[in-house]
């Protein structure tokens, strides 16, 4: 009996590799297509990754990656050891979860009603302008705020002359998430409206023109037919979001924190920066939190990808 | 856009538009405000600076921080640099991105999920700089363009847009070219390019302002200066005035110190300035790849 | 298509085969590393390096060297280009390929750079010890052949005086890096304290009726500051607030010199003979309570945690809206402030004066001051030609006619030597001008602290400031408030070590500016800290 079924699943295996190799070789014109960016993946992607492992060794820049010793979890129980450690994990996720409430939803918005302005004079217009701040680095960004949210600065000037006394925005620790988000959107929504915008480009002329002829009103012809076929990209966006979860928005924060707000504002990213860059180095350790964090990040991307797909929506796998 | 394309003429104003126009108007001015005074405090004098309240308005204003940035000879080269940077390297980026977006939305040829798979790894976990650094040593890469040139091949984010947008277009057009005999090559370069102006004019436009933008793998993989980009140039330009004279003594100092926010601010404006004189041409496009799209449906 | 099919092929090959390269090269180029310095330790041994006197040295083959270091207003100028670089150039044989690097970047450049076994030739790097421990144990950084220090006396004159070098020759049986020194020719004083000096509006505090002083108690800093604010000699207005220190310099400026173990010098052998961490210590609190006490009743910028350096200073000397602020007590920034006052309208013998602050008992307190910043390494892969070449150049730079040259140039066109031995400059123009060149070389393998006590291009005035700060320190410490360099912590190395490297300026601004009882806060720091810092003092207690 054993036998026969051993045989039986040998030639199931040989039938599905034969199989396979019939469809690499009708496929091989594709195999071509990818082929010189997979070279970049695996040169500039895949052999740095192998530095991953310095999270369980100790590195011997002399041995190199590969030949440094390992010494298991003794990277982690280092890690472990510090209370830091644990609270950034928590602020960084809720900062983030933060940003994906308030913040995300701000290019979808803008991307629909730049595509509901009819001058097209003044929609370029708007469009181009809203694109401006994400070429300023949040250094600069942060000097603006500073410039604007200081004791003398012009909101304070604006509440001042109704007689408010003035608020410290940036040395309050609840003014800081706040400030995060309003800041990004200030920056990027505009931006990342051109994603949505793309998409609604490529949404079937036809589609409208029905609706119209249906007597459909401007609402129901964006909530009926926009919406519906902006959702596969806006899905896309959220779930990557999701997987980024663990490490957005560094520069945004390095830039925006000062000392005063330093208890809340250290997220992961920055205590990996710290204890890289300002205390003395040992690789070992903070690839064992970048890699800590990257597990994380892949966990929330594989949970809002089986999340989506099981609204009904495309995953990431579609 | 599309109403007026449609109908030919402007319909009646109603609600929707006068919501959008202004909420937009709004967020528009509150961008412009903090930029205008970006330009004011780059022709500003430190001293009216430091006494101005909210608004700066430069009672005498001077070219004094441009001059300053002028006068650093690297400034030039940078422009030299950052060009290469994005005439050579973006075309990489946009071929590769396109390549591995077209291959991955095509179906049905064993091993796909488990490419699509290893690539989105890659923008989960990255190895760190300093084994990127190792490979390009031993590629004989390090101080040279070519590190950072290739050190950004596929932005994954873009890669996975793109795919998705090929997969939105109807599948009827490639199997009817199957049918016809087309091989993958005709099909990518003849049927679906033409159809995905638009999103390829996005990530033309990605790519370019990340590669103008680039500075860390440069300060890390080069160390001629003249080989520097631009915005490293203007990173070491601003750092060095901020931190002239403070953190050790040297033996002069005479001149005083730098104005930093009016530096930072020229640095802004000479980065910005190309892009912006760049954008509404790129912009143009943006829209003609639209309307080419639109009319082939 | 099956052209395009060979053609992408041969692509996958070479990329593969590039990377296979990228796994073996790390290994081959560690191994001639290795080789490099083999031949090192044994062409040091051959009879002709017994010849001493550079003169008699041979020069005639060119020797190129890479040189990395932090470059003071690097402006992408050519280092190679001028009158001095020439003279030295040729004076040596040598070519030198200079890497400008910035404060902003040069940590993590060097720290990129020599992990990767890919370092240039010589660079100037920040010391840090346990990094440092690293780079030996793994051969990174080449050993200086032994006896130079016979060989090179100038050199190693100077680097017996930064203190640190004997101590580290003794634990590493040899020498591997070159301390980069701050005083050797010029020392200001017998114990280098720390440097931290508040610069003040002059005229501001004689309208108040202050009396003028080198150096105030913390109450009586309060009481010139409360009497600044409510007479506003400067007719600021609302917003002034008499001190505009960005957080880093007003806390060093004040805790530091409030408490000697709170920010430097926080391990420290206690009464009981065992090791005490500083910042753990009611001396602590009572610091942070000052400068809260004075930040909450407006005496200190409100915001001063989002000031950036240089921004403090200038609210003092160009827009005349701060009344003192913290800074280096270097000639070099006496002379820039004055001279930013001067530009606006203020004359600096009236309105600048310098300061530092003691307890109230007139005691000052500090830690002691290393006496380097820095250190030069040398790449495993250098040979002994190079190595001797840039001895040369080492020796020369430590030598006062090398100082003389890598800071103002050339006796007789740029300085003369007076008959009691001082330098008089002969030309108004800033040196670094005329030879940019001396941007790189001033800080070659000296700093230019110690040359700008006699630079002639300072004026004299802002010279003797310097040393005046140092020498009134020196007088106002006592044992009990002068925290001695202790070794064993500096060279004490681990995990643990390298865990409680905390950035105590970031971390007391933030209990100050902190909601609550001030004392409940520290507290509560000093337990969440306590779970990293018990096991470095369980390490230095064992020892």
């Amino acid at each position: 009996m054993s036998s026969v079924a051993g045989k039986a699943a040998k030639e199931s295996l040989g039938t599905r590799f034969q199989r396979t190799w019939r469809g690499v070789l009708k496929h091989w014109q594709i195999y071509c297509i990818i082929l010189l960016p997979l070279a970049w993946y695996i040169v500039f992607s895949y052999i740095p990754m192998g530095g991953l492992s310095l999270a369980f060794k100790d590195y011997k820049a002399n041995l190199g990656i590969w030949g440094s010793p390992w010494n298991g979890l003794e990277n982690y129980s280092y890690v472990m050891r510090d209370p830091d450690f644990f609270a950034s994990i928590w602020r960084t996720l809720s900062i983030n979860l933060g940003r994906l409430v308030f913040v995300f939803p701000f290019p979808v918005l803008f991307a629909i009603m730049l595509n509901e302005i009819r001058f097209p004079k003044y929609r370029k217009f708007l469009q181009t302008v809203m694109t401006f701040p994400n070429f300023l680095s949040w250094v600069i960004v942060s000097s603006i705020l500073i410039n604007v949210l200081s004791f003398d600065g012009m909101v304070n000037g604006l509440l001042g002359t109704f007689g408010k006394e003035p608020v410290n925005f940036l040395g309050s620790e609840s003014f800081f998430q706040p400030l995060l988000y309003i800041s990004d959107i200030w920056k990027s929504s505009g931006w990342n409206t051109i994603i949505y915008l793309a998409a609604i480009t490529g949404i079937d002329q036809s589609q409208y023109e029905a609706a119209e002829v249906d007597g459909a009103s401007r609402m129901q012809r964006i909530f009926q037919i926009t919406i519906p076929n902006l959702l596969p990209t806006i899905i896309i966006m959220f779930i990557l979001t999701t997987g980024n979860l663990m490490s957005a928005g560094f520069d945004q924060i390095f830039n925006l924190s000062n000392s005063a707000v330093k208890s809340v504002a250290e997220t992961l990213d920055m205590y990996i920066y710290r204890i890289t860059f300002q205390t003395a180095p040992d690789f070992g350790f903070s690839t064992a939190v970048s890699l800590f964090r990257s597990i994380v990040n892949m966990v929330l991307l594989v949970l809002a990808d089986r999340g989506s797909r099981m609204m009904g929506g495309n995953g990431l796998f579609a | 856009m599309k109403n007026l394309n449609r109908t030919g003429k402007l319909k009646k104003v109603d609600g929707v538009d006068i919501f959008c126009i202004v909420i937009l108007g709004i967020f528009s001015l509150i961008i412009l405000i903090p930029f205008i005074n970006v330009v004011m405090i780059s022709i500003t004098s430190q001293k009216d600076y430091l006494n101005s309240t909210f608004i700066v308005i430069p009672r005498s204003p001077t070219l004094q921080s441009f001059k300053r940035l002028f006068e650093d000879g690297r400034l030039w080269s940078g422009y030299r640099t950052t060009l290469t940077l994005v005439a050579v390297g973006m075309p990489m980026n946009v071929f590769l991105t396109y390549c591995m977006a077209y291959g991955l939305s095509r179906k049905g040829y064993p091993g796909k999920k488990l490419i699509f798979t290893l690539v989105l790894i890659t923008m989960i976990f990255q190895g760190g700089i300093v084994p990127l650094y190792l490979v390009m040593r031993s590629l004989n890469l390090t101080n040279t363009l070519w590190s950072v040139i290739l050190a950004y091949g596929v932005n994954t984010f873009y890669m996975i847009l793109v795919k998705n947008y090929i997969e939105s277009l109807p599948e009827s057009l490639i199997e009817s070219a199957h049918l016809d005999g087309a091989g993958e090559w005709t099909i990518l370069f003849r049927i679906i390019l033409p159809l995905s102006k638009p999103i390829l004019a996005t990530i033309v436009l990605f790519y370019s302002v990340d590669r103008w933008n680039e500075w860390y793998n440069s300060m890390i993989f080069l160390r001629k200066q003249e080989m520097f980009p631009l915005q490293l140039v203007l990173r070491n330009i601003v750092i060095n005035s901020e931190m002239a004279g403070n953190i050790t003594s040297s033996s002069a100092a005479t001149q005083g110190s730098q104005f930093t926010m009016g530096l930072k601010m020229a640095a802004v404006i000479m980065t910005m300035l190309p892009i912006m004189c760049v954008y509404p041409f790129l912009q143009k496009h943006f829209v003609k790849g639209i309307m080419v799209g639109a009319v082939k449906e | 298509m099956s052209k395009f099919k060979r053609i992408l092929s041969l692509l996958l090959a070479a990329a593969l085969l590039l990377s296979m390269a990228a796994c073996s090269g790390g290994d081959s180029s560690s191994e001639s590393g290795n080789t490099s310095s083999t031949t090192g330790s044994s062409g040091e041994s051959a009879p002709e390096s017994s010849e001493t006197g550079s003169e008699d040295k041979d020069y005639s083959e060119k020797v190129t060297v890479s040189w990395a270091e932090v470059i003071e207003g690097d402006e992408g100028v050519d280092y190679t280009a001028d009158a001095v670089y020439q003279e030295i150039a040729k004076k040596f044989n040598i070519e030198i390929e200079v890497t400008p690097l910035t404060w902003g970047n040069w940590v993590e450049n060097l720290r990129i750079w020599i992990n990767s076994g890919d370092m240039p030739d010589v660079v100037n790097w920040n010391y840090v010890h346990s990094e440092f421990t690293d780079y030996v144990d793994q051969g990174l950084v080449r050993k200086f052949n032994d006896g130079w220090h016979d060989k090179w006396t100038n050199a190693a004159k100077v680097y017996d005086l930064t203190g640190i070098g004997a101590e580290l020759d003794g634990l590493f049986g040899g020498t591997y890096c070159f301390p980069v020194a701050i005083y050797f020719n010029n020392k200001p004083a017998d114990v280098l304290t720390q440097h931290y000096q508040t610069y003040i509006r002059k005229d501001w505090v004689e309208a108040v009726d202050v009396e003028v002083k080198n150096y105030y108690t913390w109450d009586e800093i309060l009481d010139m500051c409360r009497k600044l604010k409510a007479q506003d000699p400067g007719k600021v207005g609302s917003g002034f607030y008499p001190i505009t220190s960005y957080s880093g310099m007003l806390l060093s400026g004040t805790m530091g010199q409030m408490y000697e173990h709170c920010m430097g010098n926080q391990f420290y052998i206690g009464e009981d003979g065992s090791y005490k961490w500083g910042p753990a210590d009611e001396e602590t609190y009572e610091a942070l309570k000052w400068v809260q006490d004075a930040w909450k009743e407006g005496l200190i910028h409100p915001e001063f945690y989002t000031l950036n350096q240089g921004e403090d200073e200038d609210m003092m000397t160009i827009a005349g809206t701060s009344a003192m602020f913290w800074a280096g007590g270097l000639s070099s920034n006496y002379s820039m402030f004055a001279n930013e006052m001067s530009q606006n309208g203020l004359d600096p013998d009236k309105s600048l004066m310098s300061a530092f602050i003691t307890d109230n008992e007139g005691r000052y307190h500090s830690g002691e001051s290393t006496n380097y910043f820095g250190a030069l390494l040398l790449s495993p892969n250098m040979d002994d030609k190079s190595f001797e070449r840039v001895m040369d150049v080492v020796d020369f730079a430590c030598t006062d006619e090398g100082q003389r040259l890598m800071h103002i140039g050339f006796e007789g066109t740029d300085y003369e030597i007076e008959s009691d031995g001082s330098l008089k400059a002969l030309t108004e123009e800033d040196p670094m001008s005329i030879y940019p060149s001396i941007r790189f070389f001033q800080t070659l393998a000296t700093r230019g602290d110690d040359f700008a006590i006699v630079n002639p291009s300072t004026p004299e005035v802002f010279r003797n400031k310097q040393v005046e700060q140092y020498k009134d320190k020196g007088e106002l410490v006592t044992d009990d408030t002068f925290a001695r360099i202790n070794w064993d912590v500096t060279f004490h190395s681990s995990n643990a070590m390298n865990q409680v490297m905390f950035t105590y300026n970031d971390e007391y601004s933030s209990l100050i500016t902190k909601d609550g009882d001030l004392h409940e806060n520290w507290q509560n720091w000093v337990n969440e800290k306590m779970s990293l810092v018990q096991p470095v003092l369980d390490e230095l207690n064992s020892k």
